[in-house]
């Protein structure tokens, strides 16, 4: 009797155990260890023992409250180095302070009371660094200022800007009146933008128009290349264009003199072109700005989640309904509206950022949409509830199945109108439905991170749309917090876990039994 | 009197089914309408996708799709990512299918406390987002020296054996055990029973699974994002996100293309298996 009972507990382990060790190993230990870095001030980065300490530090605090065999371990990889007047690490592959002997070498700093400053203990002060006022300025709304034109961009970026931008936005921040001088001779009005006056530039895709003229002359040789680099130096230093002076310092025959008056004047007239674009293109990237307010990463979150939930649960049911009819295409149109789902989230984003930039800018007429912070939030809701909105369509077909048609055609009978044929017996049946698709599209919705950090890879944070799953990768892998960003993460699992508690107790109360 | 409010509700609905599947292939082809702009100008040229971006290609060319197959961004090239992501997306599938219908067929059949408990605790898995588990998978990574692709599947195996438990657990409670009696009186050892006899009877439940931790670990980007050194071993997305074509639009749609081509294959080919799963899902709570 015994030994068939241990067999077969011996058969049940063995058959539950790769399960639950490989799950112990990378969700439940990495979990515990999450919590356990929250409370210190890891940077991410930065080694748990120790790189280097002072020679008498090391000796009179550490070595001196251990005993022999731990001194000599200790001793093993540290080497005193009397230079330096510390003992420092040294590593090589075969002798590595890894795995246990890392955890073994910590053990003995912390008994011996020496503590690493690049890895300490914190306690909760990451948790109360999130609740006091001045941290997190990323967390609350604030006021944007957007570059509209970067350093490098090309002056075509430039051609039009809309005559509110313009008249507030631009010509008021441009101090030196040269530069607004220059701007306001370069800028028509045009209806609703001023324009730039291309004739006073030089084509698109070559450096200069008389570029070829240049070349062909004697006297400047391949020297014109430096000439006008040095020009465009000038320029961005906010310098005087003082031809002369530049052309003595890089055309040898101009310091001769012996520069012929037809090369002269193409130089200087080349000059102009290339000093003013490259004025041009500094005052742009110092004075263009557009300002939109930024919700802050908590009102984003909020606004992102709430946003797809209601859109992908309603688009969802509409469909559902629509496709529960048993029509002819039913399948194909249900594998249609499906696809996004199986698509990776960097593919979709990618795809709506083309989108973006070449089929809505016809359609519509404006040009900029995911560059702009005004409706970026909403693009994301867009593109996620796009990817989303077919696994919760399955969800409620499935769900419609469950509803007995026997009993909707006699109410239809009966003279019950549509709707209230679903709002008095569909829905109540879809009750179970509904529980499963808001359980999984909250959740979902406040852990979204792989489509929005695709669509703004860099951006999120000053495109106001950063949520708190970005924030957290940022602070852990960008800016160097790892024990700040876990804090932050443990929050978030309990705010999900208390909403999707409450969520799934308050519609379980309204299922209806059959 | 009845007879007539029948026909009339009959005709109607007639009627409206039509109107509604008119409008219903209307707003598929709306929706569906940006993955087949990318599809379409895959086969353009380059300067045409500027020009013409929403037409047909006015002269159908594969050469952005040989610019793609041939490109090699961090010297990876595509086949290598290929074969890379595939190794990974198969192992790691596998794995999770044999651990996770091993585990559940043991705690139904033992059904007790201890079942009961760990149930509870696979199901705790639903409640820790990625974001609590990234630095420390890291670090582990790092210490056991297993940031590479060999650790990222040991991850998957961990992190998908818990909703593999959970599905298997749901269907293999619908499986009788006499099978199973019948085989241990002939003398079968336990082994031998779950896999000659057991497995089989759980295929469907595997193919639902399967597609769904396939699909899940084929287009999974954040963890081997920070597990996998860049420029060494590369998936699929990568090359995408890392700007191996930025402006270069006719390789980004190529690439696109070949990246959710071997997806949507394996969906279109197993959609009903798969379709069903979550229905399964839902309808089960």
């Amino acid at each position: 009797m015994v030994s068939t009972q241990a067999k077969r507990w011996g058969t049940f382990a063995a058959f539950v155990s790769p399960a639950l060790i490989l799950y112990v190993m990378f969700a439940i230990v990495p979990m515990l260890m999450g919590l356990w870095l929250s409370t210190t001030n890891w940077d991410g980065v930065g080694p748990w023992v120790p790189v280097q300490i002072p020679i008498d530090r090391f000796e009179n605090e550490v070595l001196a409250n251990l005993n022999p065999s731990q001194q000599a371990f200790l001793n093993t990889y540290y080497i005193k180095d009397e230079g330096q007047g510390t003992y420092r690490k040294q590593e090589t592959d075969e002798k590595s302070l890894r795995g246990y002997k890392k955890y073994r070498a910590m053990a003995l700093f912390s008994k011996a009371g020496y503590t690493n400053p690049n890895f300490r203990f914190v306690g909760l002060a990451n948790y109360m660094k999130l609740f006091s006022s001045d941290s997190e300025p990323d967390f609350w709304p604030q006021k944007l200022q957007v570059v509209r034109f970067k350093p490098g961009d090309p002056l075509t970026k430039a051609l039009s800007i809309p005559k509110k931008e313009f008249e507030e936005n631009f010509l008021p921040n441009i101090t030196s009146s040269y530069d607004s001088n220059l701007i306001k001779s370069l800028y028509r009005i045009n209806g609703e933008n001023y324009l730039l006056d291309e004739t006073h530039f030089p084509r698109k895709g070559r450096k200069f128009s008389v570029a070829k003229e240049l070349l062909a002359q004697e006297d400047i040789g391949d020297e014109w290349e430096g000439f006008l680099d040095a020009v465009e130096a000038a320029a961005k230093n906010s310098q005087t264009l003082d031809v002369q002076a530049i052309m003595t310092s890089t055309i040898t025959a101009a310091a001769n003199g012996s520069l012929s008056p037809e090369s002269q004047t193409l130089l200087e007239n080349g000059a102009v072109e290339v000093y003013d674009a490259a004025r041009l293109k500094s005052i742009l990237s110092s004075n263009w700005f557009d300002y939109s307010n930024r919700m802050g990463v908590l009102l984003f979150t909020a606004f992102f989640s709430i946003s797809n939930v209601i859109a992908v649960n309603v688009l969802a049911l509409l469909i559902a309904l629509a496709l529960d009819r048993k029509l002819k295409t039913q399948n194909v149109l249900r594998s249609v509206f499906f696809i996004p789902n199986v698509l990776s989230m960097i593919v979709v984003a990618f795809i709506w950022q083309l989108v973006f930039s070449h089929v809505f800018p016809l359609i519509t007429g404006t040009s900029r949409w995911l560059s702009n912070p005004d409706v970026a939030p909403a693009l994301t809701v867009t593109v996620a509830t796009w990817q989303a909105m077919g696994y919760y369509m399955i969800i409620y077909l499935a769900g419609l199945q469950n509803v007995p048609q026997d009993i909707l055609e006699s109410a239809a009978i009966d003279g019950a109108g549509g709707i209230k044929r679903f709002t008095g017996i569909i829905l109540p049946m879809l009750v179970p439905a509904i529980t499963i698709a808001l359980f999984l599209s909250i959740s979902g919705s406040l852990k979204t991170f792989d489509i929005i950090f695709a669509l703004y890879p860099s951006t999120t944070s000053t495109m106001g749309v950063e949520n708190l799953t970005i924030n957290i990768y940022r602070d852990a892998f960008v800016d160097r917090q790892a024990g700040l960003a876990t804090a932050k993460a443990i929050l978030l699992m309990l705010v999900i876990g208390t909403i999707t508690g409450l969520q799934v107790r308050a519609t379980k109360k309204r299922e209806v039994e059959l | 009197m009845l007879s007539l409010n029948k026909d009339n509700a009959v005709q109607r609905r007639k009627i409206t089914n039509i109107v509604l599947e008119v409008l219903m292939i209307v707003a598929a082809l709306i929706f569906i309408y940006p993955a087949v702009f990318v599809l379409i100008n895959a086969f353009k040229l380059d300067a045409e996708i500027t020009t013409n971006p929403v037409g047909l290609p006015s002269a159908f060319t594969l050469d952005n799709f040989h610019r793609v197959l041939t490109a090699s961004g961090d010297g990876v090239t595509f086949f290598k990512a290929l074969f890379n992501t595939l190794f990974l997306a198969l192992v790691s599938v596998l794995g999770i299918l044999l651990f996770s219908s091993m585990a559940a067929w043991a705690m139904v059949r033992n059904k007790g406390k201890v079942s009961g408990f760990l149930f509870a605790f696979f199901a705790f898995f639903l409640v820790i987002p990625f974001q609590v588990i990234m630095v420390p998978l890291v670090v582990l990574a790092t210490d056991m020296k297993s940031l590479n692709l060999m650790g990222l599947v040991l991850m998957y195996w961990g992190l998908g054996v818990p909703v593999g438990v959970f599905f298997y657990h749901g269907f293999i409670k619908g499986v009788p055990a006499s099978l199973e009696e019948s085989a241990s009186i002939d003398g079968a050892g336990v082994a031998r029973t779950f896999f000659t006899i057991v497995f089989p009877l759980l295929t469907s439940i595997t193919v639902t699974v399967g597609i769904l931790d396939i699909i899940w670990v084929w287009n999974d980007f954040l963890l081997p994002y920070i597990i996998l050194k860049k420029g060494t071993l590369v998936l699929f997305q990568f090359a995408n996100f890392t700007g191996t074509f930025s402006t270069d639009y006719g390789g980004q749609t190529a690439s696109l293309v070949l990246t959710a081509t071997p997806v949507i294959i394996l969906f279109l080919s197993l959609q009903r298996y798969y379709i069903k799963g979550i229905a399964a899902g839902a309808v089960k709570g």
